[in-house]
C-alpha cells in the first residue's frame, strides 16, 4: 500500500549533528583498535535515550556447511551463555528495553541490538560473555537448530529468495554458491561439536568491529568496552571474508515456478569495489540508469510502462568486490517486454551518456539523502557498520559529499559505458514457464537477453 | 521522553498543523494525512482512495514536467505515501534547508493535483503489478486481508485496500477529480513537521504556502459501528504459494478512545504472547510447539492507534504440518486462560513493557517517521500528543490487573481463525465465499 519508491539496494548514509555543515557528516566520536583486534567506533546521537549496537565479525566460511553452522551459532548467540541460560539471559536485556539478534552469511557474523541509553554497561557485558562463550547445551541447541532448518526450507517458497540463491549459482558456479549458501539439511546435521568448532575458528577479536550510535558519553562507552571486550580472545589470523571472482555476463538462467503471475527478474554485472576511487563515479551513473526515482529505468518501466511496481538498480557490495544489480518484479505477460527495455536502457548509458542535468540531480540526491537517512541512530549505525566491513573507512561518511563534487562528467561517462554493456550482465527469471517462452534457447533452462 | 515542542496551528481554511522542532539533528519530517482511507472511500468505488494516492504521487500541477518525487530527491531527500483505513498520507524526509520546498510541493499538490488520463492508465497497472506482488505471487500473500474478511460484517470494514478488479478498471478522471473535491480539502487535511527548525519559521512558511487555499467542504461517509462477532469464524483459504499451512488469529481490540486503557493493555499482552525471543508463546509449557514462525501484534498494520474503525489483535504462525494450527490455538487459549487466572509476574511484566517502550522510542528516531506518528494521532484522534506518551503511559500505566482483563476479555470475545492450506484449486485472491458477505 505504499507508492513504492524505487528501491534502493544501498545502505549507506550520514546523520544529523550538532554542528553538521550543510550535509557534511561529523566524524565519529572515537575510531581505536583494542589489544586483541576489536576495532571500536563510537558516535553520539542523542536524538531518543537509546543506544544502537553493532557488532560485525568477519570470516572465510570455506568447509562444506559451515554457513548453516555460523548461522545456527548466530540463532543461539542472544539466546544464553555458558553461564546464562537463555530465560535469564533474556530477562536480564529486557531489563533494560533491551533487544540483541543475531545473524550470519559465509563472509560474516552481525549481531544488531539496541538498548535503554542507561542499559548499555551491562547490555555489553551480556553480549560479551554470549560472544565469549555461548550456550551449546543440547537443550539449547536442539530447538534452534529445527528452527533454522524450517526457516531455510520455508524461504526456498519466497520468490525474491529463489531469485537471490539462483542468482548466487548463476555468478559464482555450484562450488562456491553451495560454500556460501546453507541448506536445510546442513542446519539439522549440524552438532554441538561443529558449533564449538566455527565459534573458536571464526569469532575472534581480530578484525571485528563494533559500533556503538546514540545517546552516549564516547569516552564514558569506550571506558566500558575496553573493560568488557578487551579480554575476548583475538582468533586465529588470517581468516578473512573470501573475495567473489569476477564473473562473465552471458544468458540469464530461467528458473521456472508454475504458476506464478509475476516474474521475478534479478540481473547482476560486475562493478568496482567500495574502496575504488572510480566508485563516486559508478555510482552516480547507477543512479542516472535506475537508482533514483527520477532515473531511466524507473521513469520508463514504472512511470511511461506501468510495468512494475518495485523495480530499479543498486550496488551490492562485499569486502573486495562489488555488483551492479538491476531488479524488477513484472506480470508474467509484461516480463519479455520488460526485459527488452532493460536491455535498451543499459545500451543507452553508452549511446547517450548521463547529461549534466542527470548527473547533478544525481549528486544532489546522493549526498542529501546519505545524511537524510541517517538521522535516526539505527540508519547511521548499520551504514557504518556496513561500510567498515566492506573496508573503507569511518571517514567515507563526512567525505561522501566532496567525494561526489570532485567527480566529472566525464568521469560519469566512462562509468556508464563501462559498467553497463548488456554483453557482461547476467541473471536468472523466476517465471512460469509460459511468460519466457520466447527468450528460451532450446531446453537449457537459458533464457536469450 | 522526546524533545519535540508541539506546536499546533488551525488556518482559516480549515487546514490543521503540527509543528514538531527538534533541535538535535539537521534533517526535517513533512507528512500530510488526509482523513480519508480505504475503509472511508465511497461506496462501489473500492481501491479509490490507493489509486487516488498514485495519482497525488505525481505532485501537483506545478511540479511538472518531472514531478514531486524527482524534486524531493534532487533536494537530497526521499519520499513515499501510503493508504490505510482511515487515512492516506504523503511523506517525506529531507535536510532541513529543503523545508520550504517540501511545503510549497504538498501545498501544490493539496491544491490542483496533477491528474491525466495517461497516468490514471499507469498507474492502474502499476497498482495490477503492487497487488501481484504484495498478494497474490507470494506464499499467506492473503495475510493479513483475511482477517478482517472473516472476522467482520459491513463492507468497508472487510475490504483490502486495494480494491476489487471490477471497481479498479471503471475509474475515470472525472470520478477522481470528484474524490479530490470532496476529500482532500484544507479543512481534512493535517500538515505536521518534524525535525531540526524553527517552529516560527515554519510557521511562516506553512502560512505563506497554505494560507491562500481556499476552504471546501469535505464529504464524511457514515461509519456506522461494526457488530461485535457472536460466534468463532473459521475460514479457509487455499494458497498455491505456501510451502506449509499456516494460521492468522485476529481478535477484536477494544475501542482506541472510550476504552484506552484497555486497548494499552492489548498492547502489552500482544507483546507478552509473542514478541521477543521470551515471550510466553515460544517458550515454557504453554509454547505453540509446531510453530517455525510466531508474530503476534496490534493493529491490522502492526501500528497500533491507526483506525478509528474495529481494530484487530492478530497472531500469524507457520507451522510444520496441518494438525500443529489446532496446537497453536490451543496453546494461545492456555496462555491466555493462565493470564487471566494469575497476574503475569511483576519482573516479566517490567521486562516486557521495557522492551516495548524502547521499541517505540526507537520509531521516534527518524523525523520521517515521527512525522507520521504524530500526523496519524493527531488526524484520527486529535491527539498528536499521544504519539509520544504512549511510551511512558505503556510504561507506568499498565499492570498486571489490566493485562489479566485483557486476557480474560479476548478469551470470551469471538474471534476470527483464518488457515492457510497449500493449494492450487484456488485463485489466490478468492476467498471462501461465506465470508464475503
Amino acid at each position: 500500500m505504499t507508492a513504492g519508491v524505487a528501491k534502493n539496494l544501498l545502505s549507506y548514509g550520514s546523520r544529523p549533528e550538532k554542528g553538521v555543515v550543510a550535509g557534511r557528516l561529523q566524524l565519529p566520536d572515537a575510531d581505536l583498535t583494542l589489544g586483541n583486534g576489536l576495532r571500536v567506533v563510537v558516535c553520539s546521537a542523542p536524538v531518543v535515550p537509546l543506544v544502537e549496537i553493532r557488532l560485525t565479525v568477519p570470516y572465510a566460511a570455506t568447509a562444506p556447511g559451515e554457513v548453516a553452522h555460523c548461522q545456527l551459532l548466530a540463532e543461539l548467540l542472544p539466546r544464553g551463555s555458558a553461564h546464562r541460560s537463555a530465560g535469564d539471559h533474556d530477562a536480564a536485556l529486557a531489563a533494560h528495553g533491551a533487544t540483541l539478534n543475531a545473524s550470519a552469511d559465509a563472509r560474516k557474523l552481525t549481531v544488531t541490538g539496541h538498548t535503554m541509553a542507561d542499559g548499555l554497561p551491562p547490555v555489553l557485558a551480556l553480549l560479551a560473555e554470549a560472544l565469549r562463550g555461548p550456550r551449546l547445551t543440547e537443550e539449547a541447541v536442539a530447538p534452534e537448530r529445527e528452527r533454522l532448518a524450517r526457516r531455510i526450507r520455508l524461504a526456498t517458497h519466497q520468490p525474491a529468495a529463489l531469485a537471490q540463491h539462483a542468482l548466487l549459482r548463476r555468478r559464482y558456479g555450484e562450488e562456491r554458491a553451495a560454500r556460501w549458501q546453507p541448506t536445510p539439511e546442513q542446519a539439522a546435521a549440524c552438532t554441538r561439536d561443529d558449533l564449538a568448532r566455527v565459534h573458536a575458528r571464526h569469532l575472534g577479536a581480530r578484525g571485528a568491529v563494533l559500533v556503538l550510535v546514540g545517546d552516549l558519553e564516547p569516552e564514558e562507552a569506550l571506558v566500558w568496552v575496553t573493560e568488557l571486550f578487551g579480554a575476548w580472545e583475538p582468533g586465529p589470523e588470517g581468516d578473512l571474508p573470501e573475495v567473489p571472482p569476477w564473473f562473465p555476463g552471458g544468458p540469464l538462467r530461467h528458473v521456472d515456478r508454475p504458476g506464478a503471475v509475476q516474474s521475478v527478474i534479478r540481473l547482476a554485472a560486475p562493478a568496482l569495489p567500495r574502496t575504488d576511487p572510480g566508485y563516486p563515479a559508478l555510482h552516480l551513473a547507477q543512479l542516472v540508469f535506475g537508482g533514483s526515482f527520477a532515473s531511466r529505468l524507473v521513469a520508463r518501466l514504472r512511470e511511461d510502462k506501468g510495468y512494475a511496481y518495485q523495480l530499479g538498480s543498486g550496488v551490492e557490495s562485499v569486502p573486495g568486490a562489488s555488483t551492479l544489480m538491476v531488479e524488477a518484479d513484472t506480470a508474467a505477460e509484461h516480463t519479455v517486454a520488460a526485459l527488452a527495455v532493460i536491455r535498451e536502457e543499459l545500451e543507452r548509458m553508452a549511446a547517450e551518456p548521463p547529461s549534466a542535468r542527470e548527473i547533478d540531480a544525481a549528486r544532489s540526491y546522493a549526498a542529501g539523502s546519505t545524511a537524510t537517512a541517517m538521522s535516526a541512530p539505527g540508519a547511521l549505525a548499520s551504514g557504518l557498520a556496513n561500510l567498515l566491513h566492506v573496508g573503507v573507512g569511518a571517514d567515507w561518511l563526512h567525505n561522501w559529499g566532496p567525494l561526489l563534487d570532485g567527480v566529472s562528467p566525464d568521469q560519469v561517462g566512462e562509468a556508464a559505458r563501462r559498467f553497463f554493456r548488456p554483453a557482461d550482465v547476467t541473471g536468472v527469471v523466476v517465471a512460469d514457464e509460459r511468460a519466457v517462452v520466447p527468450l528460451c534457447r532450446g531446453t537449457t533452462g537459458e533464457l536469450s537477453f | 521522553m522526546s524533545r519535540d515542542q508541539l506546536h499546533r496551528l488551525v488556518l482559516d481554511n480549515g487546514l490543521r498543523v503540527v509543528l514538531a522542532p527538534n533541535t538535535v539533528g539537521a534533517s526535517i519530517g513533512v507528512a500530510v494525512h488526509y482523513r480519508v482511507g480505504f475503509r472511508t472511500e465511497p461506496e462501489g468505488r473500492t481501491g479509490l482512495a490507493h489509486l487516488f494516492e498514485h495519482l497525488m504521487f505525481r505532485g501537483g500541477e506545478e511540479a511538472e514536467p518531472e514531478g514531486y518525487l524527482p524534486r524531493v530527491q534532487r533536494a537530497g531527500g526521499f519520499g513515499d505515501a501510503r493508504t490505510r483505513q482511515d487515512v492516506t498520507v504523503y511523506y517525506a524526509a529531507a535536510p532541513a534547508s529543503a523545508l520550504e520546498m517540501l511545503c510549497a510541493l504538498e501545498a501544490d499538490r493539496m491544491r490542483s493535483p496533477s491528474l491525466s488520463e495517461r497516468n490514471l492508465r499507469t498507474q492502474t497497472a502499476v497498482i495490477d503489478e503492487e497487488i501481484r506482488l504484495m498478494v497474490r505471487n507470494r506464499p499467506y500473500g492473503n495475510h493479513p486481508w483475511a482477517l478482517p474478511r472473516a472476522l467482520h460484517r459491513r463492507s468497508e470494514n472487510v475490504r483490502d485496500g486495494y480494491g476489487e478488479t471490477v471497481d479498479l478498471a471503471a475509474f475515470d478522471i472525472a470520478l477522481c477529480e470528484k474524490f479530490f473535491a470532496d476529500h482532500y480539502g484544507p479543512g481534512n487535511a493535517v500538515v505536521t513537521v518534524t525535525g531540526a527548525f524553527d517552529h516560527r519559521t515554519a510557521e511562516r512558511l506553512v502560512r505563506r504556502h497554505f494560507e491562500d487555499l481556499p476552504a471546501r467542504p469535505t464529504v464524511r461517509p457514515a461509519d456506522p459501528p461494526e457488530p461485535l462477532p457472536e460466534e468463532e469464524r473459521r475460514l479457509t483459504v487455499l494458497d498455491p504459494h505456501a510451502g506449509s499451512p499456516a494460521v492468522a488469529v485476529g481478535y477484536r481490540m477494544p475501542d482506541p478512545v472510550t476504552e484506552r486503557a484497555d486497548y494499552l493493555a492489548h498492547l502489552v499482552l500482544a507483546a507478552l504472547l509473542g514478541q521477543g525471543g521470551h515471550a510466553l508463546l515460544r517458550r515454557g509449557p504453554t509454547a505453540a510447539a509446531g510453530a517455525s514462525s510466531l508474530s503476534v501484534g496490534c493493529g491490522l498494520f502492526g501500528l497500533p492507534l491507526d483506525t478509528v474503525g474495529p481494530d484487530l489483535l492478530t497472531l500469524f504462525a507457520v507451522h510444520e504440518h496441518e494438525r500443529d494450527a489446532e496446537h497453536v490455538l490451543d496453546a494461545l487459549d492456555g496462555t491466555l486462560d493462565a493470564l487471566a487466572a494469575h497476574e503475569v509476574a511483576a519482573a516479566q511484566l517490567r521486562a516486557t513493557t521495557a522492551r516495548w517502550v524502547s521499541g517505540a522510542m526507537r520509531e521516534l528516531a527518524d523525523p520521517g517517521t515521527r512525522a507520521q506518528l504524530l500526523g496519524l494521532r493527531e488526524a484520527l484522534f486529535g491527539e498528536a500528543e499521544l504519539t509520544h506518551a504512549l511510551p511512558e503511559l505503556v510504561h507506568a500505566g499498565v499492570t498486571g490487573e489490566h493485562v489479566s482483563r485483557a486476557a480474560a476479555r479476548l478469551r470470551a470475545s469471538h474471534r476470527a481463525v483464518v488457515r492457510f492450506v497449500p493449494g492450487r484449486q484456488a485463485v489466490p485472491r478468492d476467498i471462501a465465499p461465506e465470508t464475503t458477505a
